[in-house]
């Protein structure tokens, strides 16, 4: 009875990583663009990280058990769509909607959530959040600091994206937006959301609170730089760096608990 | 279904994940650190010195060697650069390359040699000289042209340089040398500073001259093409070795010579004649101008007539030693406006020296004299809405305000000269402004024609810092402000124009200069006029005549609170046996006449003035902005379409940095947060690790299904 099942299990494990492979053959096309787009500079290579980690926490046991049909019809939905409508998106809709098939066979039980986002994030996003969420982010960060420097007594004129004062200007431009903290905070995010094995209600409130969680510290660390870039504090080699990898400890420091709070607050309600 | 029913379970595989997370990232970090130290042998060539664009087969930098031959005689310069073109890929090659010249360079000839042949160049209308020379290149002729953007910034063009080829072109030139204060400077620009680019959004300047003043050609020159920009690369290998060779052929022994730019060997030779030589440098030695200074012994000065006949017409030049300059008893208060460059192309040596002039110009103000300053980048900022009192607690502000500037932003010059023009000023009072920059923007004509227009009574000094500043600016915005330029190549040059900027200021050489022709048939004289003259500098005046080489020439000014005369007998003119050096002369000041006008006329007469540059260029075998210089090998050498374009690039000047900018706070890389959040989860997992080391295994059955 026991080797019956075991037969059946590993029978069924072969139809969801079959089912696996055959979306990632499918969209073979994509899997080129991604390699391309991962090695052309064009953006950086860290999303193989996320993508590794999305596999890594998917449990075995989720190998193991059949996809359902639901998941199933979604992911041969999504490769349908792709196939038919593909040619009229642009190439980073095409691989999403290819990675979302993934995931509709990968997200299984708890930690789906998480496992969906990085294979999300394992995606070469950062460029374009760069380009579409850069300023914005960057006119927030500038305009908190401008709010922190007047708290602790510094008037500063925020123009767009740059702080004016009577010694001169700090802009934060592009490299300051704070996206490569975004994302990295968003991978350590979704990989515990996997490994805590939240709810998708649960996941969405990690999300949001981890972007807020990053805004707060990247406004923090370009307010601590001003000090360093206008001269009113020493700037040693490695000062400025220093800075930002401390606050970013702290980032995901705060993450990494807030994702504990909400893992130990689901186990406790089951 | 819930495969999380135990929390150790939860914890191992957290735990396992992120090991395995890490041991990725560890190894990906190990492969990438392997490929940056790869050595360059393994893999043929270091990504470190690669040439952006480069392809296997294209010498991208065909610009071996640049030679230049100068000879010094009296107040004339007659200069040779030899360029070598030398292509070692294998692909057909058509190369570019932006170089400076002297801002009052005539360059009057050009020829092109390929093996043992040599052609010389045809003077053109700049679209007629592209048209011979894009025919030339598809037919496959080797082909080469000169053209000029500006007065001081030639592009050339050398098509269809076969693998093998040495392809040299010479360019000859002639300038004139007029000392300052004794003191002879000749200067070979190097590198072509990169411009702060923008269109000219000053208020337009008011007055029948420039109220309709069309914008410049800033975007396309003459012929339409897109302006001439020149191409910097870091990679110092890219820069072609230059070597120079220098005749000082006046007569007598320099009292004083000093290569204020380079090291270089001087020799003395017979009949005082001296010989410099630059020979090829280790270092870098095009990213800063070669600047020679000389004094002649006895503080001599070329003074005197020289006469020239050139295609049928009569040349002169005059040059006459101005008196001694005499200190007037009572200098009256002056005004001051100090408008300040501190744009991201300042950062650095340019704006420290800045500071260091302009604090010890504030600090030597007069209680009697007052002042403002303007600072400007993007936006200008102005010390005070009124002129301040020279108090020291407003020095001390204006110092101040100077010292908080790290250098960042644009360069908007012109509307800072609007808003330092616009300044009001006690009646009564003689104001100076005095201006500092690098002049790395590309709108001197708009400035010209602002400074011209808006100026009054007030005089305007353009003082240029950097170690290749963008001469043309600096001197042209001296030359509408009725006033001196100076150029100040470093810290060390502080003290010395900080003395001769106080000395003109206080007290010029001679005011109300006029000059009379008594017996001597001239016509053509440039300049018309001549203005005050600040420093103590031989007046000059360039001209034609016709009829017997009689009678005196007498100058007159007046200088401290005296009258003075200066006269010189034609009939003891120099004659320099119709070699056309005065005509060259003539036709580069006639050119910067006629630029000038050109800047600050309105579009419906630009066209006639750009026609009378055209026939100035042709009848002169001058290089203008409208005039160009080609040659062509009539030999078909290479198959048609096949040659690859390439730019060579220019060094950066000495200095000054690509990117320097506004200080900016960004973010650290992402394999440094990766690394953090790794970092951060080795530490929670380790406490997750100990609580599970005392805490009871969980069995197998808490793994099942449920």
């Amino acid at each position: 009875m026991n080797g019956q099942r075991q037969r059946k299990t590993a029978a069924l494990l072969s139809t969801r990583a079959a089912l696996a492979l055959a979306i990632v053959a499918g969209g073979w096309a994509r899997v080129g663009w991604y390699g391309r787009r991962l090695s052309d500079g064009g953006d950086e290579p860290w999303g193989l990280v996320a993508l590794v980690a999305a596999v890594l926490l998917t449990p075995r046991l989720v190998w193991r058990t059949p996809p359902t049909p639901w998941q199933a019809l979604a992911a041969g939905g999504l490769m349908l769509g792709v196939a038919l409508f593909g040619e009229r998106m642009p190439a980073l809709l095409q691989a999403m909607l290819w990675i979302l098939a993934l995931a509709c066979v990968l997200a299984e039980g708890r930690g789906a959530s998480g496992r969906t986002a990085l294979l999300g994030l394992s995606l070469p996003v950062v460029s374009t959040l760069q380009f579409y969420a850069g300023y914005p982010l960057r006119v927030v960060i500038a305009e908190m600091g401008r709010w922190l420097l007047a708290v602790v007594g510094i008037p500063v004129e925020r123009m767009g994206v740059v702080l004016r004062w009577s010694g001169g200007e700090v802009m934060v431009d592009a490299p300051c937006s704070g996206v490569r903290m975004l994302w990295t905070a968003s991978c350590v995010a979704a990989g515990l959301a996997a490994a805590f094995g939240l709810r998708w209600t649960t996941s969405l409130l990690l999300a949001v609170t981890t972007l807020a969680i990053v805004v707060v510290g990247n406004g923090l660390r370009a307010t601590l730089l001003f000090f360093t870039e206008t001269g009113r504090w020493a700037n040693p080699e490695g000062t400025h760096s220093g800075i930002g990898v401390v606050l970013f400890t702290l980032v995901v420091t705060v993450v990494w608990r807030m994702a504990a709070r909400l893992g130990r607050s689901e186990a406790a309600a089951r | 279904m819930d495969f999380y029913r135990d929390e150790n379970a939860t914890a191992r595989r957290v735990l396992g994940s992120v090991a395995l997370l890490v041991r990725g990232v560890w190894l990906a970090v190990i492969v990438c650190l392997q490929a940056v130290s790869t050595p360059a042998h393994a893999d043929g060539g270091s990504p470190f010195f690669q040439v952006t664009g480069a392809e296997s087969g294209v010498d991208a930098l065909p610009l071996k060697s640049t030679h230049v031959e100068a000879t010094l005689t009296g107040v004339i310069a007659e200069v040779c650069v030899t360029q070598t073109y030398c292509n070692e890929g294998s692909r057909v090659l058509e190369a570019r390359y932006v170089f400076p010249g002297s801002t009052r360079a005539a360059v009057h000839a050009m020829a092109m040699t390929i093996g043992s042949r040599r052609i010389e160049a045809q003077v053109h209308e700049k679209a007629e000289a592209r048209r011979v020379y894009e025919t030339a290149k598809k037919a496959g002729q080797t082909a080469a042209l000169l053209e000029a953007e500006r007065s001081n910034i030639f592009e050339m063009n050398v098509a269809n340089i076969l693998p093998g080829d040495v392809v040299t072109v010479e360019l000859r030139y002639s300038e004139l040398l007029l000392p300052t204060d004794g003191e002879y400077e000749w200067v070979f620009p190097t590198t072509v500073g990169p411009r702060y680019r923008r269109s000219a959004t000053a208020p337009a300047p008011t007055g029948k001259a420039a109220g309709g003043a069309a914008p410049a050609e800033d975007a396309t020159d003459g012929a339409g093409r897109a302006s001439l920009t020149p191409y910097y690369t870091p990679i110092p290998e890219a820069e072609p070795v230059f070597t120079l060779t220098l005749d000082l052929a006046t007569g007598m022994t320099p009292s004083f010579l000093e290569c204020v730019s380079h090291r270089v060997t001087a020799t003395e030779g017979k009949k005082g004649r001296t010989r410099l030589e630059l020979p090829p440098a280790e270092g870098p030695a095009m990213n800063r101008d070669f600047i020679l200074r000389y004094r002649l012994a006895g503080e001599a000065l070329a003074s005197g007539l020289l006469v020239d006949e050139w295609k049928g017409e009569k040349y002169f030049l005059l040059t006459l030693q101005p008196p001694a300059k005499i200190e007037p008893s009572w200098i009256p208060p002056r005004d001051y406006v100090f408008v300040v460059d501190v744009s991201g192309s300042m950062h650095g040596f340019p704006l420290n020296t800045a500071k260091a002039f302009l604090r010890e110009l504030l600090l030597n103000l007069r209680p009697q004299d007052t002042f403002n300053v303007v600072l400007f980048a993007g936006t200008s900022r102005v010390l005070s809405p009124a002129p301040l009192p020279a108090t020291p607690e407003s020095i001390a502000a204006g110092v101040n305000m100077l010292q908080q500037q790290h250098g960042g932003g644009g360069t908007e010059l012109l509307p800072a000269l609007a808003r330092a023009l616009d300044l009001p000023r006690a009646p009564g009072i003689a104001r100076s402004i005095v201006c500092v920059t690098d002049g790395f923007i590309d709108l001197e004509a708009e400035a010209y024609a602002l400074v011209r227009s808006r100026l009054g009574e007030s005089n305007l000094f353009a003082i240029g810092i950097g170690s290749s500043v963008n001469r043309e600016l600096v001197e042209r915005l001296a030359r509408a402000g009725r006033a001196e330029p100076a150029v100040i190549t470093g810290p060390d040059a502080v003290t010395r124009e900080l003395a001769r900027f106080q000395s003109l200021i206080a007290s010029p050489v001679l005011t109300q200069v006029s000059t009379e022709w008594a017996g001597f048939g001239v016509h053509d004289v440039l300049p018309p006029a001549l203005p005050d003259l600040l420093a103590q500098r031989p007046v000059m005046k360039v001209g034609k005549w016709s009829g017997p080489a009689q009678g005196i020439v007498r100058v007159k000014g007046i200088t401290g609170e005296k009258t003075w005369e200066g006269t010189v007998d034609v009939s003891r003119a120099v004659d320099l046996g119709g070699r056309g050096l005065l005509a060259q002369l003539w036709a580069r000041e006639r050119l910067t006449e006629l630029e000038d006008l050109y800047a600050i006329s309105a579009s419906a007469h630009r066209e006639a003035l750009k026609q009378r540059i055209v026939e100035l260029g042709l009848k002169y075998n001058l290089l203008t902005r409208f005039t160009s210089f080609v040659a062509v090998d009539v030999t078909p050498r290479a198959p048609m379409d096949e040659a690859l374009t390439v730019r060579h690039p220019n060094a950066m000047p000495a200095g000054m940095a690509l990117g320097e900018d506004v200080p900016t706070t960004p973010e650290p890389e992402t394999f440094a947060l990766i690394a953090v959040a790794g970092v951060v989860g080795a530490w929670k997992m380790r406490k997750r690790v100990r609580g599970m080391l005392t805490a009871k295994r969980p069995s197998r059955d808490q793994h099942a299904l449920s």
